[in-house]
C-alpha cells in the first residue's frame, strides 16, 4: 500500500515527463519517421473504439494464454525437482543452460518445421521462450530454502512430506511469484516475435501493415498497445502477490 | 536422584571439512539433568553449544554416545523436546499465532483446539494483541516471545533453548530473563539452556556447566544457590559476583593457547 502510494506520483511524473520529451523530439518531423504522442494516442484510440485493436490483441491474448500456462505446468514442479534433488539438477541443468543460451529467433525454423506457421508454432514459441526464465527463476528459490526453517520444521515433528508441503512450498512462494512476472514478460515477447517471424496474424499483422504504409503513429500505437499490456501484466501480478503473500516484504520496496 | 530425566552419555561428534579431515566438535560430553532442573551450558562462541542441543533434540546423529529421555534412547525429532533457536527462526509466512500452532498441527491435533491452545500460550507470552502480526511486523524481543510460545506449545517434557537473547538488546534480554523465570514458575520443566553470557546463566539457573573450547568438553559444573523466585538484586550479592569470577576462571583455563 505505502510502496504504492509513494510509488505513484513518482510514476506519473515519469510518464508526464517521457511524452514531453516525446512530443519535443517528434515535433517538425515528417510523420513517415516520427509520430508525436498526441497523434499516437488518438490513433490508440480511435483503432481501439473501431474493434480493429481488440480484435488483434485477443487472437495474440489466445496463444500467449495457452503458450505461458504450458510454461508454467511444466517449469514449476521441474523447477523444484531440480532445485531440491541434486541427481536431477546433474541430470538436467547442464541441458537447460545450453539451450536457456540460445536466442529465441533461432529456434523459428525448427518451430517453422516442426509445428508449422500458425497457431501451434506461436504456441511453441511463447512456450519456449518463457519455460526457461521460469524454470531458471524457480530452480534458484527452491535451491536457497533457508535452511533453519526446514530445520525448524523437522524439530517440531514434521516428516519429509510435511516438510515439502508446509515449509518449502511456502518457502519458495516469492520466488513462484518472481518467476511469473518475468516469464510472463518473456511470454508478450514471444507473442509478437511469434507474430512477425512466422505467419503475420493478429497484431503482428497490424505492424507489418503499418510498416509497409511508413504510417508510424499506427506503428507506434501498436508499441505503446504493448507496453501497457506488458505493464498491466507486471503490475496484475504484483497485486496478486500482496494480496496473498502479505507476509512477505520485496526487499526493493 | 531418582531416575534422571535426560542422560547424556559420552556424546561424540565431528564434521567433515574439506578434504575427508574430520573436526571434532564434541568429546565425550557425559552428565544428566534432573526432571524440572533449570541448567544452563556456557562456553565460547564456536566450541560446539548448538551442536549439542541440536543432537539432545535429535536433528543430527553423534557418533557415538547417546542421549536418554526418561530412560529411552533419542533416536529422532520428537515431541519429548522444543527447542527455541538462536536466530528465532520463525515462519515469515505464518502469523503469531500461526507459528505457535506449528507443533501442534505437526501433531494432528484438530484446528480448533490448537488454536484455542496457541491463543492460551500467546497470552502466557504477553503477546495478545499482536496474534495476527507477521513476524516481520513485530520486534525482536516479540519474535522470541513467539519462538518460546511455538516450544512451549507442544507441552514439551524437556525444552532446549540454544542462546535465545543472545541477538537482543540489554534491556529486552533482562526483560525476557524475568519473563521465563516466570513462566518457569507456573509450567515447570526440565529445560537445557545455552548461552555465553555468564550472568544468564547465574541468573536463570539451577546449575551451570561450562564447556571447553572445541571440541568442547565439560569442563566445570556448578551449583547455583540462590533461592527461587530469583530477582534482579541477587545479581549484585557477593554469591552471586564470587560465583562468576569462578565460571570467568574456568572459561579462560579451558582456552589453551
Ligand atoms: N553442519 C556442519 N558441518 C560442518 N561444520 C559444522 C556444522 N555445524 C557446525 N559446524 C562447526 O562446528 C563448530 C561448532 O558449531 P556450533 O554451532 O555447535 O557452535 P556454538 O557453540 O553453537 O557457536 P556459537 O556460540 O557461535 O553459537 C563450528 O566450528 C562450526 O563451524
Ligand atoms: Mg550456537
Amino acid at each position: 500500500m505505502t510502496r504504492l502510494g509513494h510509488g505513484l506520483p513518482l510514476m506519473a511524473a515519469s510518464m508526464v515527463g517521457g511524452m514531453i520529451l516525446w512530443e519535443m523530439a517528434a515535433s517538425g518531423v515528417s510523420g513517415v519517421i516520427f509520430a508525436p504522442p498526441s497523434v499516437v494516442l488518438a490513433r490508440l484510440a480511435q483503432d481501439t473504439l473501431s474493434g480493429v485493436l481488440p480484435m488483434a490483441l485477443l487472437g495474440s491474448l489466445a496463444h500467449l494464454a495457452v503458450g505461458f500456462l504450458l510454461a508454467v505446468a511444466v517449469a514449476l514442479p521441474l523447477g523444484f525437482a531440480i532445485g531440491r534433488s541434486p541427481p536431477v539438477a546433474a541430470m538436467v541443468e547442464p541441458v537447460m543452460n545450453a539451450i536457456y543460451a540460445v536466442p529465441p529467433v533461432a529456434m523459428v525454423p525448427f518451430l517453422i518445421i516442426w509445428f508449422g506457421l500458425f497457431y501451434e508454432a506461436r504456441v511453441a514459441l511463447v512456450f519456449l521462450m518463457s519455460v526457461f526464465e521460469i524454470l531458471v527463476t524457480v530452480t534458484v528459490g527452491a535451491r536457497n530454502v533457508d535452511p533453519m526453517l526446514l530445520q525448524v520444521g523437522r524439530s517440531f515433528g514434521a516428516n519429509r512430506f510435511r516438510l515439502v508441503t508446509v515449509v518449502m512450498l511456502p518457502a519458495s512462494l516469492p520466488f513462484v511469484f518472481t518467476a511469473l512476472r518475468v516469464g510472463l514478460v518473456r511470454a508478450i515477447n514471444a507473442m509478437i516475435t511469434a507474430e512477425l517471424f512466422l505467419a503475420a496474424v493478429n497484431l503482428g499483422a497490424l505492424m507489418k501493415q503499418s510498416a509497409q504504409r511508413f504510417d508510424m503513429a499506427g506503428l507506434l500505437s501498436l508499441v505503446v498497445l504493448l507496453c501497457l499490456l506488458g505493464l498491466a501484466a507486471q503490475e496484475g501480478l504484483k497485486a496478486l502477490e500482496s494480496r496473498l503473500l502479505p507476509w512477505h516484504v520485496r526487499p526493493s520496496s | 536422584m531418582a531416575q534422571p530425566k535426560l542422560e547424556i552419555s559420552q556424546l561424540t561428534k565431528g564434521f567433515v571439512r574439506g578434504r575427508g579431515d574430520i573436526v571434532p566438535v564434541l568429546e565425550n560430553v557425559s552428565f544428566a539433568v534432573a526432571d524440572l532442573e533449570f541448567v544452563a551450558i556456557v562456553g565460547p562462541s564456536g566450541c560446539g553449544k548448538s551442536t549439542f542441543l541440536r543432537i539432545v533434540d535429535g536433528l543430527i546423529e553423534p557418533d557415538s554416545g547417546e542421549v536418554r529421555l526418561n530412560g529411552r534412547a533419542v533416536t529422532g525429532p520428537g515431541h519429548g523436546r522444543g527447542m527455541v533457536f538462536q536466530s528465532f527462526d520463525l515462519f515469515p509466512w505464518r502469523t503469531a499465532l500461526g507459528n505457535v500452532e506449528f507443533g501442534l498441527e505437526m501433531m494432528g491435533v484438530p484446528r480448533q483446539e490448537r488454536r484455542d491452545r496457541a491463543q492460551g500460550w500467546i497470552e502466557l507470552v504477553g503477546l495478545t494483541g499482536f496474534e495476527h502480526s507477521y513476524p516481520h511486523q513485530l520486534s525482536g524481543g516479540m519474535q522470541q516471545r513467539v519462538g518460546i510460545a511455538r516450544a512451549l506449545a507442544i507441552e514439551p517434557e524437556v525444552l532446549l533453548m540454544d542462546e535465545p537473547f543472545g541477538s537482543l538488546d540489554v534491556q529486552t534480554r533482562d526483560l525476557l530473563q524475568d519473563e521465563l523465570l516466570a513462566i518457569w514458575q507456573r509450567k515447570r520443566k526440565t529445560v537445557l539452556f545455552v548461552t555465553h553470557s555468564i550472568e544468564e546463566a547465574i541468573y536463570l539457573a539451577d546449575r551451570v556447566l561450562i564447556f571447553t573450547p572445541r571440541p568442547a568438553r565439560l569442563e566445570l559444573v556448578l551449583d547455583v544457590p540462590f533461592a527461587r523466585p530469583r530477582t534482579e538484586e541477587i545479581k549484585s550479592s557477593p554469591a552471586f559476583v564470587e560465583l562468576r569470577r569462578e565460571i570467568w576462571q574456568s572459561l579462560k583455563r579451558g582456552v589453551r593457547i
